[in-house]
Order: structure tokens, then C-alpha cells, then sequence
């Protein structure tokens, strides 16, 4: 396989990424291995705050012994049990969701030749949140959650992602019927069919929330709609990781047909790609990706839209390349984010997608400012 | 080029996978044993205690360390002797364990008695740490002066008395969420982390027994003990889980409207989580009074506050029996009010007022707008809302264009209302039914 098929990008748009002369092996080397220290930078910055104060020795000490080192820390005593079972579960669902936000962006952005493409356009997000409205709003589902009997894992506290699940995926299939021309996708039909679900979605979500008589329904679901990691456990964590690297795995085995689309669909499809089939294939990956990080956390903004341009930018638009990327740079991005969280107001939090989209959003402008020349992207 | 993405796939799997699944939480099964423990020193006063023991066969030499006051011990092959307790006595090594005893026959030193089936103090002629202990035992620690006639006789405390506020623990108390909660003591370090909480438990157990109540509490907008926190350890506490982990209290109090996802960290945790779910009206306020003293083993003190409600709201009822019935309009800024179903409803009803919004049937948390308020007529008007931030509630009633025409506004029938004593859901709930009572007829509490 020749590269410059491979990378039509480089070629055609003459643009001058950093790393751009190195070879694809030796870059998703260089990139991964510069992303990983940088996520580990970003999560030993994150699990060491917290509401409360603890010493820094003892909160590593908590995590070494967590991991099975014995450092002779008291398994029940109340530093141990916030470390291993606040901390580090939020920390991890951030690198989770962070993962699958950006890789599903970077596939999405690839698929629809649409540098605005981020995982919400098909609707996921909105049919989300939908779901997450209809249960808080409409049925006893907070109270039941409140309801919970003595057990390990408690039924009530997945009605919430259960429900969100549910709406991403209806959503999703709604807008991809929608867009259906005798058997094949027409993207542009998907695109605005996309759009105005949302639209819709988010009317019907307005009316609900106008119409909520509670206050503390109101609150639970703004803090959902934007995006919030508090009180996401492992047994969350747990859950979400299936669908999640599942559907990194097979995503990322579709990295050139990736390529080869975003050279044209007659390009690709004369190339032997199945077009049709591989985006429905990359269409559902994505969605079931989003879908299952945003049932969990909430509608968080700006992870899919800015990580993969922030990194395309940097490596250039291979998605060889990209994709690992993303999913490494998605991680530490969102871990960041929920540090600063978790710090800017201490002791309170603020809801970490407020934070994406006010960190991320300047940073991204500025990048976006001194490249304006290279973004020509697709 | 595939085989290198896999890679990269497998060691992304491999990080996450990696990550240990799950905790295991370390909760052995732990019996003990609870006796009572009397101390009489120089000065001839006595103390108890009651006193919580695990592990293995405690004596009576655990048992006294445990009452947590400065004891010094001297270990020798017989066993422990005790030296010294809260500075009466001798401290070795400076000085021998018996200090006192040296030559004479009559003297001073710590005397260990154990009360008998007889109900009569037993000097034992073991030590103390060769003596296990059963669970109901009272044992007495007495610095007798035998060269003193006038010494003060170690009283005899029963069991009962020492321990009587703990008798019943550990007991298992349904919680407002119909969680069975199993407390095993009663609790010393209470965290609340609802305002209604804060100002039941202070009523009820003191501030001695609270380890923090919400930071809502010191807010005399909202809080009816603004002015009583002074011996609160923290005043600062909401629903987040690490925090709550954290503090190490023997129980939690929340509420079905702090963040619910949290509880599930804190049940992972072992923190003694009891929760209160319903606040809608004053059964439920009553029934939450009686739930936190039974979590607390005050049930005796939550009955007294409830009978000072009851006899406080018999009073204001008999003022107003005869009374010609009263139509109120409850409004907060924006149109806020409150109709069927609510505590406000409730409260008016209580007064012996007519709630506008209840005989229009609009629901128990309606928006009403100035037509509705028009038609309804109302003789008195209350103005509460204190997230609303408006400085003067009054005047931004009466020079609205249109509820300014209100008879009740011609009338001076308009009242602000004291919020903390309406959005309360503690007992203090009362002082906001008197408030609305006298509103409505002032001539029945004039004098």
C-alpha cells in the first residue's frame, strides 16, 4: 500500500503538520507515547483533589495499595475509602469518556467529510438527554434511586443510563431511517435530519423542564445536561467500559477505509471500500460509543469537536494515526478538565462540561486563530 | 499496518482491563460486649460510664483505659496494677505504684470493686486484668483513703442506669427510604447534611453530639438556629461523597434531595447512611422528629418536641376557632405560590385561613398570574421568597401596576413573612403556622 494513497490529506492540501515528515509507524509512536505521559500527567493531577485535604503521599500510598502494592494503609479508613472509591472511579470514567468522546468525534468528522461533525450531530446526545428528562421528570426515578435497599449494586441507579441509552440509540435510528435513499445513506439528508431532531428534541426537553414542578428535578437534570462526573462509581465505570472498548477496537480497524472516504466516496469505493457498509458499520460504532459515554455522565460538549481538531492540527489528518490519538488525547483532555473541576471553586465542583467548553473553547479559538491557513482540512 | 493499530488496541484494553474490578469492602462481623464502669477519685465525686467493648475477653483493665480518661498502669507477672487515674494517685517510674502504702496499714490507693448479683459492691481480690469481663458487668474503681473516716462510700450505679440511654443498641430503625439501618450505638458523631436535619438533631441531641450540620444552617434567611452553632464542630457540610467518607461519622442524615448517585459511594464506603425522604407536611415532619430519635436514642426527647408542637399549634388553634374564616393569597416574587398539597397549604389551613390557590384547585406548585390574583379576591396577602433576593418584597407588590389594585393592598392587608419559619421542615414549623395566625386575625393574639 502506497502512502500517498493512504494519506490523501498530506498531499493534496500541502499543509505543513508538525510530524508531518515522519513516518506513519514512528508518529503514532512519538504521538501515543507524548499522549500517555500526558494523561498520566493529567490523572495524578486530578485523583490529588479533591473536597476534602489529603496529603499527596497518602493519596499515592492509597492508590499503590489499590493496586495491590502493600503499603500498609488501612483498607477501611475513611482516606483509603475517598481515594479508591470517589477519586479514582471519577478519575477513570473521565479517561473513559473522554476516550470514546473524541475517537467517536474524530470517526464522525472522517465519515462526513464535515469538520462540524461531532458525536451529537446524528442526534445521540439530544435522544440522550431526552431519555434522562423522561426519567427524572416524568416517573419516581429519583426517588427510587433514593429508595434503595441494603445490596451491592442497586437497580434504581441505572434507570438513568438505561433510559439515556435507550433514547441515543431510537434517536440515532431515527435520523439514519430518515436519511435512507433507496437502500444507501444520504449524508446530507443525515446531516439535516440531525438537526432537526435535535431541535425537536431539545424543544420537547424545554417543555418538560418548564413544566417540572420540583426544583431538585430541575437541577438533576441541568447538572446531567451538562455534563457531570460526580457520584460516577465504579460500578458505573464497570459497565460503560464494554460497549466502550468494544466498539474502540472495531473502529479502529476501519482507520484507512477512513482514509480512503476522505479522499471522495467514488475515490474510496473504486479502491474496493464497500462504502455503504463501512459507514453503517462507523455510523453505529460511533453512535453505540457516544450513546454509552454520555448515558453515564451527560451531554459533555466540545470533547468531540475540539480533541481530534486540536490533534489533526498537530499529526495531520490520518486517521491511522488520528484515531489512537484521539482516543488517548480524549482521555487526558477530560481528565484535565474534571481536575480543574474539581479545583477552580474548591470545595465546590463545577460541572466539568461547563469546564470543556470554557477551557476548551478560548484554547481551541486561539489554535484555530494562529492555523487559519492550514485548516482546510478535508 | 493493521497489526500495529491491534497493538495499540491491545495495550489500550490491556490499561483499562488492568484496573482492579471492584473493592471489597472489610466488614467482619463484630460482636462486643457494652459494661459500666464507676470512678471515684480524691475528691470523692463519682463518674460513669458506659463503655462499648470488642475483641477477645476484655477485662476490667480495658474496660477503664477505655472510659478514656489518663490512666497509668504498672505490668508486672501478677498482671496489671492501676497506678493512677486522672492525677489521683502515684506515678511510677518517679514513684512506686502504691505510693501511699508504703508502712502504714490504712492507706490510699485504687481500689477495684465489682457489683455483685446481690446489687452491692464486691472488692475484688483479683486484678483487674485477669478478670474478663461479661456483657451487663459495672465494675468500680475507688481511691479509698483508709486512714481517712470521713471518706465518701463508692455508690452503687445499676447497669441500667449507667447504660439506660444506650439500652436497645444495637437496634435496626427503617429509614425514611424503608432502608433498614443497623445502628450498633448510640451515635456520638452525627454529620446532618439537611437544614430540617440540623435543626431537629440540635433540639435533639445538642451540639455535643453533632459533628456538623449544612452550611444552610447558618443562614438566617433560611435557618432557625443561625444563632445556636456556636458549639457546632463544622457548619459547613453538604452532599458530597468524599467529604462525607471523610469525616468518619457514626451516622449521616440525608435526604432524598441531596445527590442521589452519591449515596451509592458512600454505601460502598460503610458510612451510616440514614435518610429522610418526606417533608410535605406536618405528619411527615412529626414522623421524621420521631425517626431521628430513634436513630439517635433520643426517642423519649423526639417525643417531647413533638408534644411541644402539638400543645404549641392546640393553642393557636383555640385562638382562632372563633374566628370568621380568613381567604389568603400566598405569593412569592414571580408568582410563585403554593395550593393542595403543600406545606404552605397546610400552614394557612392549620391558622384558620382559606389558601386562594387551594379553592381554585391549581395544583400544589402553580405560577399564578395577575388576572388569577385579581379574581381571587384575596383579604390578606403573605410575601415570602427568600432565593428571590428582593429587598423589599412590599414595595415591589403594592407598585405592581396591577396587584397594586388588590382590596387586600387597599386594605393593608399585606404581610412579609419571616421564610426560615415557613420553609422550614423541623418543628420550628410552628412558629411559622403562629406567624400566618396572627396575619390572618390579629385581635385573637392581641394582649
Amino acid at each position: 500500500m502506497s502512502s500517498a494513497v493512504i494519506s490523501p490529506a498530506e498531499t493534496q492540501t500541502r499543509s505543513v503538520f508538525l510530524l508531518m515528515k515522519v513516518g506513519v509507524v514512528p508518529r503514532l509512536v512519538i504521538v501515543c507515547a507524548v499522549l500517555a505521559v500526558l494523561l498520566f500527567v493529567a490523572m495524578t493531577y486530578a485523583v490529588s483533589i479533591g473536597t476534602t485535604e489529603i496529603p499527596r503521599p497518602d493519596v499515592a500510598n492509597a492508590l499503590l495499595q489499590y493496586a495491590g502494592l502493600d503499603r500498609g494503609v488501612d483498607e477501611s479508613s475513611p482516606t483509603y475509602m475517598a481515594v479508591t472509591i470517589v477519586r479514582l472511579p471519577g478519575v477513570m470514567m473521565a479517561a473513559l469518556v473522554g476516550a470514546a468522546l473524541a475517537c467517536a468525534g474524530a470517526v464522525m468528522q472522517g465519515l462526513f467529510r464535515n469538520p462540524l461533525a461531532d458525536p451529537g450531530i446524528v442526534g445521540v446526545s439530544a435522544g440522550a438527554s431526552l431519555g434522562v428528562v423522561l426519567a427524572i421528570t416524568q416517573t419516581e426515578a429519583i426517588t427510587d434511586l433514593w429508595r434503595l435497599h441494603n445490596g451491592p449494586l442497586k437497580d434504581a441507579l441505572w434507570r438513568i443510563p438505561v433510559t439515556a441509552f435507550v433514547g441515543a440509540m431510537l434517536s440515532a435510528l431515527t435520523v439514519y431511517i430518515l436519511s435512507l435513499q433507496r437502500g444507501r445513506t444520504n449524508i446530507a439528508a443525515l446531516l439535516l435530519a440531525g438537526g432537526a431532531l435535535n431541535s425537536v428534541l431539545g424543544a420537547i426537553i424545554s417543555v418538560l423542564l418548564l413544566r417540572a414542578g420540583d426544583m431538585t428535578q430541575i437541577r438533576t437534570v441541568l447538572s446531567w445536561l451538562v455534563g457531570s462526573l460526580e457520584g460516577r462509581g465504579w460500578d458505573y465505570f464497570h459497565v460503560a467500559k464494554w460497549p466502550i472498548m468494544a466498539s474502540t477496537v472495531l473502529m479502529l480497524l476501519y482507520a484507512r477505509d477512513l482514509n480512503l472516504l476522505a479522499i471522495g466516496e467514488e475515490n474510496a469505493q473504486a479502491l474496493g471500500v464497500n462504502v455503504p457498509r463501512v459507514r453503517l458499520i462507523l455510523l453505529a460504532l460511533s453512535c453505540v460509543m457516544t450513546a454509552a459515554a454520555v448515558s453515564f455522565v451527560g451531554a459533555i460538549s466540545f470533547v468531540g469537536l475540539v480533541v481530534p481538531h486540536m490533534l489533526r492540527l498537530i499529526i495531520g489528518p490520518d486517521h491511522r494515526v488520528l484515531l489512537p490519538a484521539s482516543l488517548i488525547g480524549g482521555a487526558a483532555f477530560l481528565v484535565l478538565a474534571d481536575g480543574i473541576s474539581r479545583s477552580i471553586i474548591a470545595p465546590e465542583k463545577l460541572e466539568v462540561g461547563i469546564v470543556t467548553a470554557l477551557v476548551g473553547g478560548p484554547f481551541f479559538l486561539l489554535l484555530l486563530w494562529r492555523n487559519r491557513r492550514q485548516i482546510a482540512v478535508f | 499496518m493493521r497489526w500495529i493499530v491491534l497493538l495499540g488496541i491491545v495495550v489500550f484494553v490491556m490499561a483499562l482491563v488492568v484496573v482492579p474490578v471492584g473493592v471489597t469492602a472489610q466488614n467482619s462481623a463484630q460482636t462486643g460486649i457494652q459494661v459500666g464502669v464507676v470512678v471515684q477519685g480524691a475528691d470523692g465525686q463519682p463518674q460513669t460510664f458506659c463503655i462499648s467493648l470488642e475483641g477477645e475477653s476484655p477485662n476490667g483493665i480495658d474496660a477503664l483505659v477505655a472510659t478514656g480518661l489518663d490512666v497509668v498502669l504498672e505490668t508486672g507477672s501478677l498482671g496489671s496494677a492501676v497506678c493512677n487515674i486522672a492525677g489521683d494517685g502515684c506515678t511510677p517510674p518517679g514513684e512506686s505504684c502504691f505510693c501511699q502504702c508504703e508502712g502504714g496499714e490504712e492507706c490510699a490507693y485504687w481500689a477495684y470493686f465489682r457489683l455483685g448479683e446481690s446489687g452491692n459492691w464486691q472488692y475484688s481480690p483479683v486484678g483487674a486484668s485477669s478478670y474478663p469481663l461479661a456483657d451487663g458487668a459495672v465494675d468500680g474503681w475507688w481511691w479509698r483513703d483508709g486512714s481517712d473516716p470521713d471518706t465518701q462510700s463508692l455508690p452503687v450505679v445499676p447497669f441500667d442506669e449507667i447504660c439506660g440511654a444506650q439500652s436497645g443498641f444495637p437496634r435496626t430503625v427503617t429509614d425514611g427510604l424503608e432502608r433498614e439501618v443497623t445502628i450498633e450505638a448510640p451515635p456520638q458523631r452525627i454529620a446532618s447534611v439537611t437544614l430540617g436535619s440540623d435543626e431537629i438533631l440540635l433540639e435533639l441531641v445538642g451540639p455535643g453530639r453533632l459533628l456538623g450540620v449544612t452550611h444552610f444552617a447558618g443562614d438566617s434567611d433560611i435557618s432557625n438556629i443561625a444563632e445556636q452553632l456556636d458549639d457546632v464542630l463544622r457548619t459547613d457540610l453538604y452532599g458530597d461523597p468524599e467529604l462525607l467518607i471523610t469525616l468518619d461519622a457514626d451516622l449521616v442524615i440525608l435526604s432524598s434531595y441531596n445527590n442521589p448517585a452519591a449515596l451509592d459511594q458512600m454505601l460502598d464506603a460503610d458510612v451510616p447512611v440514614f435518610a429522610l425522604a418526606e417533608f410535605n407536611t406536618l405528619d411527615d415532619i412529626r414522623n421524621n422528629i420521631r425517626l431521628l430519635g430513634l436513630a439517635t436514642g433520643e426517642e423519649a426527647r423526639a417525643e417531647e418536641i413533638v408534644a411541644e408542637m402539638d400543645a404549641r399549634l392546640d393553642d393557636i388553634q383555640a385562638r382562632v376557632a372563633d374566628q370568621n374564616p380568613v381567604r389568603v393569597l400566598y405569593y412569592e416574587p414571580g408568582g410563585i405560590s403554593y395550593g393542595a398539597g403543600s406545606t404552605i397549604d397546610e400552614m394557612i389551613t392549620l391558622a384558620g385561613g382559606i389558601n386562594v390557590v387551594a379553592e381554585a384547585d391549581l395544583g400544589a406548585y402553580p405560577m399564578l398570574d395577575a388576572e388569577f390574583i385579581l379574581f381571587a379576591d384575596p383579604d390578606v396577602v403573605l410575601l415570602g421568597g427568600w432565593f428571590s433576593g428582593d429587598d423589599d418584597p412590599l414595595a415591589s407588590f403594592t407598585g405592581d401596576p396591577v396587584l397594586g389594585l388588590l382590596r387586600a393592598v387597599e386594605n393593608d392587608r399585606i404581610y412579609v413573612v419571616n421564610d426560615a419559619h415557613m420553609s422550614t421542615v423541623s418543628q420550628y414549623i410552628v412558629l411559622g403556622v403562629e406567624d400566618i395566625a396572627r396575619a390572618l386575625y390579629p385581635n385573637a393574639f392581641a394582649g
